[in-house]
């Protein structure tokens, strides 16, 4: 038995928890995981074949709850309910149990609004308050037309009418709405990057530069309630120290077991197992993983995580919004050079056109978490260009980019370190 | 390796190089926890056994350029570990000092030897980090030795308040920084060169030796440090004399166990914000004496700490890069830059602390030296407020008081060796995640990671975590908690947790109001830190570590233990005794040496101790001894099944000497070196590896001895990047949680097709599907999905139905193989099982497969094209329309265009997407492997 509370334009949620708009997938998830008891049968529905030109869905198939996440930035966008199926589980602030909202109960709660839109199409009225709407279903009256050809050209919804649906989301209309800032709650002392910039030369990326924001620290008393924006940047060859002041502490430490790859290292040596293993900082809020040598203790990679519905590892990062700048050099003319940008969004087709295409065959990954289960995604595809390993999955789209430095010994620009001054 | 200054009189040429040589096993493991051990140093080759030794005042091994091996391009290359660096090591006598180098060869090589009166502090200065904008004023100059000697350059300052940069190189000094005050020990890393002082530190920029900023606000020690300080590679920690709450990190020292903690609990600080942890079952079995519980008579408000006295016990790490010029000072009405974090760390003065290799972790010791602290630094990006310190480790030397001399930790984090002063050096084993050092952790050559695989996949993590926030809430109120670990002095810890609350006073424990609090605190936790936010998470339980080895030096019983295999008793002097029993030992962790000593002839790669698990300990005592230990860790005998979870136990064995010390007859060695020489081509490596980093050209850092090698060094590796990226591929990078999203039960995956087919598959259900509209009616969607149908995730592989094949047996198998690659590869790992990850680095041939086949039988049988169509697509046509306008508002024309094009050709685009392991796109389906593809 849920009983929500309905904030118009913020939010949907109880006294232990709340669906605020903006909030990131991954903490909706965590919300429904903990209360896995009374929340059941929990639908994500994504797009495989074109995971952007649709919205992450959550429906919460059982309580008639759904949870609209933009595609892009992977944040709470729409959250609407169906108040016809929940009326009877659910409590929303207004009603009493077991009541149906009708029209009258809204006017009660919400005050007056604008008169109701008829959609002919979907035979619903839409009655619609700044950040959240209703629908009402008209077809069990047979009214619909009646309303439609009345005097008055703002046809009122009939007494009685059951709310069908409600939705809540930020801005004036349903249809352009997007979703907002992240709230404040919803930071909880970590930090976000809002867009992570790959610094590189002709060669080969260098390193980041990545937009951070966080707020509060999640104690409650201690937030001082404001986005603290911050670039910062971290580079191939920085300390450990180097990147925990520039970054903050890493969510996990993972040491990398033996490292299955050497064998295709080049290096003579590649047989010698060393002594110690290298490990990776998860940033899981970053989207960034950053692998440290062992002996030197030095950053020796970065790995770029887009988050893609589909993907084997999907809900275990946030999305890196990145923007790796390419310089494409043609061949035609040499001292034409052209800036295009590679994004979390491109596809591997367009990467190709602008790279060109590897002259080698791809890796392919399987992923398989133990016998019993399959990775049901399908392998995805490493094909490596310029010092980047990009990750394509089955659609085309961009799973993770790894970025390596250059062979320690080469000798590559590094720009002074921009990290501690902000 | 034997170039010798030709400076070098030809009487010591032989007393240069010093062989090691075996060590006196007779002692060998006669107790694992209390060891003694006799190491009698022998003759070595060359020099005549003297019995004279110059009185040796302090040892330390170095870290310079010479074993730099992030920068030195001689260690680069063969990163693999075939090529260790050599130990770098320092001794100062009364009346001068010298450096060493023992390479790994096991050849210990002079380096350095002067006798120009004792010396207090000295190092060798690494060369700096440059860039364009900050250039290196003394890189010809370069390698620099700082020393702080009794009689300054001036002559007319007061004894060690100079400290000297000398140039080894031509050996001048190039520049001299006065104090006012006695100079107590010299700290540099490659950016900054420090000098602490009395309650005070200097730091200098290590390119122009400008002041960099200062603290004054040092906590004193009555030694050996005087005013400890830990340099990492960007952090410096020191002991603050208040605790400023504004500025105060989560965490930080939790009580060490019941003795200490009562005995400490009535003078404690008003601000040691102590929370006890109890632990039952790490290795030592505390007894379950718990503590009365005591009520903190903290009453003070958050005001009074401006003017409460000095509090010992208080660490501050400030980030040197960040805290700007001139005094360093936490206050309250300070902004906090560039304070990583602010802690209690122990009740009594700080009497030494060091950072580890990467930085995150340090381990402190009090002036009591019973136990020590090890805390993980978790930092916020801005904030020492909003770090958290989590205190993992108390080490627990012993009750008796001694005095911390050297700390080091292993290379791999796993080990600690703390010397005394007393000239013991205590091993612990610890992990650097926390939690108890077992079997699992400490018999792997390699850090294993926190969580086994069977405890991944048992869940136990969350299991855990549940405990501890059952614990951390029960603590509050009841106490005694049979769980893994409870928090007790609830008042306490959850005051170090919150404090920077303003006003929030602890109470007694077990009141109701705490409760509360607790509760709310554990409650915050449970629910909002569902991102793991790693400053925020409960702090985990403390361990209680018992040293696993404590190896003394020979002549603190050296009259007493017998003497094997050696007739002339050992030179009985004295060196420290006269400071009241007092030996000055260092240690460090490094790969073995030893190893010619049994095998001479043996390649190095085939020695048995590469696979030793963990690196041998060298010790250098004040006689000028340099022993290797071997360290053995082995599951305990005791235990009667050998477990992941068993403890550990430890045997050494001491394995080679070097006898290095001086006699009077040595002659010195001194500075200008030659470009040969090790230090100097060391230096100029590394600083011609700096040049490159910053991307400027070298102005002459001195003779670049290896042109061929910096040659290749500065080569373009375009070539070599095409085959190098293989190995460049990451596969896991993180811990995944035992189940994913998508293995539900509670989530289900469902895919929305623009081109409107279904496909719903249980994730659960071991039954292949097929996929059909006719699966469950979706109540219906919302206006973005209503007139979408929907896919399952296929868990398990889809499929198609079992179409009979014409032909021969051949085309059967070769169907086996296309099922299989329609499977995306997870039917093959179905019939593995086993197998976690595969890579194939070429393109298997099985790939291949798939097209031909589809294209012969596309050659062959219309019909069988038609019926495998069929198989994979139904109703194709259903919802073209519906899906065809969502796409439009979606504003995805070409998707668009893409699927009704698929879906009016008479193979579906999904079959396509299916089949076909590339991800491939209608208008290039070939493009990715335009020169491989048959």
């Amino acid at each position: 038995m849920l009983d929500l509370e309905v904030v118009p334009e913020r939010s949907l949620g109880n006294e232990q928890w709340e669906f605020a708009l903006g909030m990131p997938f991954s903490q909706a998830i965590s919300i429904l995981q903990k209360h896995c008891r009374v929340i059941k049968n929990v639908q994500v529905l994504y797009s495989e074949q074109t995971p952007l030109s649709h919205d992450l869905i959550l429906n919460l198939t059982q309580d008639g709850i759904k949870l609209l996440f933009d595609a892009t930035n992977q944040r709470l966008k729409v959250r609407m309910a169906h108040l016809a199926q929940i009326s009877n589980s659910h409590c929303i602030h207004f009603n009493s149990q077991a009541i149906t909202p009708t029209i009258e109960q809204i006017d009660q709660s919400f005050g007056a609004t604008h008169p109701g839109v008829y959609n002919a199409a979907e035979q619903l009225f839409h009655l619609n308050f700044r950040g959240l709407s209703f629908s009402f279903q008209l077809d069990s009256w047979n009214e619909a037309p009646k309303y439609e050809v009345r005097m008055d050209r703002f046809p009122s919804i009939p007494h009685g009418a059951m709310v069908k649906r409600m939705h809540i989301y930020t801005g004036n209309n349903l249809q352009e709405t997007k979703a907002p800032v992240m709230p404040l709650a919803c930071f909880m002392g970590n930090i976000f990057a809002e867009g992570v910039d790959v610094l590189r030369d002709g060669a080969g990326p260098l390193g980041l530069k990545l937009r951070l924001l966080t707020a509060g620290s999640g104690l409650g008393v201690m937030a001082d309630a404001k986005v603290r924006y911050v670039e910062r940047s971290i580079f191939f060859g920085d300390s450990c120290q180097d990147v925990l002041g520039t970054l903050g502490s890493p969510h996990k430490v993972f040491y990398k077991s033996e490292d299955k790859m050497k064998i295709h290292s080049p290096s003579p040596h590649k047989q010698v197992p060393s002594k110690c293993n290298d490990y990776f900082f998860n940033y899981f809020t970053l989207g960034v993983d950053i692998l440290f040598d062992s002996t030197t203790h030095l950053v020796k990679k970065f790995v770029l995580h887009t988050n893609f519905p589909g993907h084997y590892n999907f809900n275990i990062y946030h999305r890196c919004d990145f923007k790796i700048p390419l310089v494409i050099k043609k061949e035609g003319a040499d001292s034409q050079t052209e800036d295009c940008i590679l994004t979390t969004y491109s596809k591997w087709d367009q990467i190709q056109e602008l790279l060109g295409h590897p002259m080698e065959k791809p890796v392919v990954l399987h992923r398989s978490s133990s016998a019993n289960n399959t990775n049901p995604f399908g392998s995805t595809f490493c094909f490596g260009l310029q010092r980047m390993i990009f990750e394509v999955m089955q659609n085309n789209h961009i799973a993770s980019v790894t970025l390596y430095g250059a062979p320690r010994t080469t000798s590559q620009a590094r720009p002074e370190s921009s990290a501690s001054s902000h | 390796m034997a170039s010798d200054s030709p400076r070098r009189p030809s009487r010591c040429a032989g007393g240069v190089l010093v062989r090691a040589q075996a060590a006196t096993e007779q002692s060998y493991m006669e107790s694992v926890v209390t060891f003694l051990q006799d190491v009698v140093p022998q003759a070595y080759t060359g020099a005549p056994p003297t019995d004279e030794k110059e009185k040796i005042i302090w040892v330390r091994f170095e870290k310079a350029d010479v074993n730099d091996t992030a920068r030195n391009p001689e260690f680069l290359e063969m990163h693999s570990g075939t090529s260790d660096p050599p130990l770098c090591l320092m001794i100062g006598y009364t009346d001068g000092m010298q450096i060493w180098s023992i390479s790994l060869a096991g050849e210990a090589q002079e380096l350095f030897s002067v006798r120009h009166g004792p010396v207090r502090a000295a190092r060798i200065l690494p060369a700096p980090h440059i860039s364009p904008l900050k250039a290196d004023g003394f890189a010809e100059k370069r390698p620099l030795l700082g020393v702080c000697k009794s009689t300054g350059s001036s002559g007319t300052s007061p004894p060690y308040c100079c400290a000297d940069l000398y140039s080894l190189r031509t050996g001048e000094m190039v520049k001299s920084i006065q104090f006012k005050t006695p100079i107590y020990e010299l700290h540099c890393n490659k950016h900054i060169l420090v000098v602490s002082l009395q309650e005070k530190i200097a730091a200098f920029d290590s390119c122009t030796f400008t002041k960099k900023f200062f603290v004054t606000s040092c906590y004193p020690c009555p030694g050996p440090c005087l005013n400890p300080i830990a340099l990492g590679s960007r952090w410096l920690a020191y002991a603050e004399n208040k605790l400023i709450r504004c500025h105060q990190s989560h965490g930080g020292a939790c009580g060490d166990n019941a003795q200490s903690y009562t005995a400490t609990v009535i003078n404690a600080a008003k601000t040691l914000k102590t929370g006890l942890t109890m632990v039952g079952k790490v290795v030592t079995q505390l007894a379950g004496t718990l503590p009365a519980v005591t009520p903190d008579e903290e009453g003070t408000p958050h005001s009074a700490s401006r003017r409460s006295p000095p509090s010992p016990g208080v660490i501050t790490i400030i980030d040197t890069d960040n805290v700007g010029e001139g005094q360093v000072l936490v206050s309250e009405d300070s902004d906090g830059e560039g304070v990583v974090a602010h802690f209690p760390a122990h009740d009594k003065p700080i009497s030494c602390m060091q950072f580890n290799p990467s930085g995150m972790l340090l381990v402190t010791a009090d002036t009591l030296g019973h136990d020590f602290h090890v805390f993980q630094i978790l930092t916020h990006p801005w904030a020492s407020s909003q770090s958290a310190v989590h205190h993992l480790y108390t080490l627990h030397r012993g009750e008796t008081e001694a005095k911390v001399q050297d700390m080091c930790f292993s290379q791999d984090s796993r080990w600690v060796a703390i010397s005394t002063l007393r000239g013991t050096s205590h091993v612990f084993p610890i992990n650097p995640y926390g939690g108890a050092p077992c079997a699992r952790t400490h018999m792997s050559p390699r850090v294993v990671n926190r969580m086994s695989r069977f405890q991944k996949s048992a869940g136990l993590e969350e299991i855990e975590q549940e405990l501890n926030r059952a614990a951390a809430v029960g603590g509050g109120g009841a106490g005694g908690m049979g769980g893994s670990s409870c928090i007790l002095g609830g008042g306490g810890g959850m005051g170090g947790r919150c404090s920077p609350i303003p006003g929030m006073s602890s109470s007694p424990s077990g009141s109701p109001l705490h409760a509360k609090l607790s509760n709310q605190d554990s409650y915050n936790n449970f629910t909002n830190n569902n991102m793991g936010n790693p400053r925020l998470t409960p702090l985990p339980s403390l361990t209680v570590v018992l040293p696993l080895a404590q190896i003394k030096q020979p002549m603190t019983l050296g009259t007493i233990t017998k003497r094997t295999g050696k007739a002339k008793p050992t030179p009985q002097i004295s060196p420290s005794k006269s400071s009241g029993g007092e030996f000055c030992v260092a240690a460090i962790f490094a790969s073995s040496r030893s190893w010619f000593l049994t095998n001479p002839n043996m390649k190095r790669e085939k020695d048995q101790s590469r696979q030793s698990v963990v690196d041998s300990l060298y010790i250098i005592s004040c006689y000028g001894n340099v022993v290797e230990h071997v360290l053995e860790p082995r599951p305990i005998t005791t235990a009667q099944k050998i477990s992941d979870e068993t403890p550990l136990e430890l045997s050494t064995s001491p394995r080679a000497c070097w006898t290095l010390a001086r006699t009077p007859q040595w002659n010195e060695l001194q500075p200008p070196f030659s470009s040969n020489h090790p230090l100097v081509l060391a230096s100029d490596l590394v600083q011609y590896y700096q040049y490159l980093l910053a991307g400027i050209p070298p102005s002459s850092p001195g003779p670049i001895t290896r042109h061929e090698s910096s040659d290749s060094l500065a080569s373009d590796h375009s070539g070599q990047d095409d085959e190098e990226w293989l190995s460049q591929v990451e596969i896991v990078t993180h811990t995944g949680p035992h189940r994913r999203l998508w293995m539900g039960p509670q989530f289900q995956f469902k895919t929305i097709h623009p081109s409107g087919q279904t496909t719903v598959i249980s994730s659960s259900s071991s039954v292949l599907q097929s996929h059909g509209p006719s699966d469950v009616q979706q109540p219906l969607l919302d206006f973005d999905t209503d007139d979408l149908d929907l896919r399952s995730l296929r868990i398990q592989p889809v499929r198609s139905e079992p179409v009979s094949m014409p032909g021969s047996s051949r085309l059967l198998t070769d169907r086996r193989g296309q099922t299989n690659i329609m499977d995306a590869g997870s039917g093959q790992f179905d019939g593995r099982g086993v197998t976690l990850l595969e890579v194939c680095g070429s393109w298997p041939e099985s790939f291949g497969v798939p097209r031909h086949h589809i294209g012969s039988a596309d050659i062959s049988d219309e019909g069988l094209r038609e019926r495998l169509a069929d198989a994979m697509s139904e109703s194709p046509s259903r919802d073209i329309v519906g899906s065809a306008t969502e796409l439009q508002r979606e504003g995805s024309i070409e998707t668009l265009s893409n699927s009704s094009g698929s879906t009016s050709g008479s193979i579906p685009r999904n079959f396509e997407g299916y089949r076909s392991p590339l991800p491939t796109n209608e208008s290039q389906p070939l493009s990715l492997f335009p020169t491989n593809f048959p």
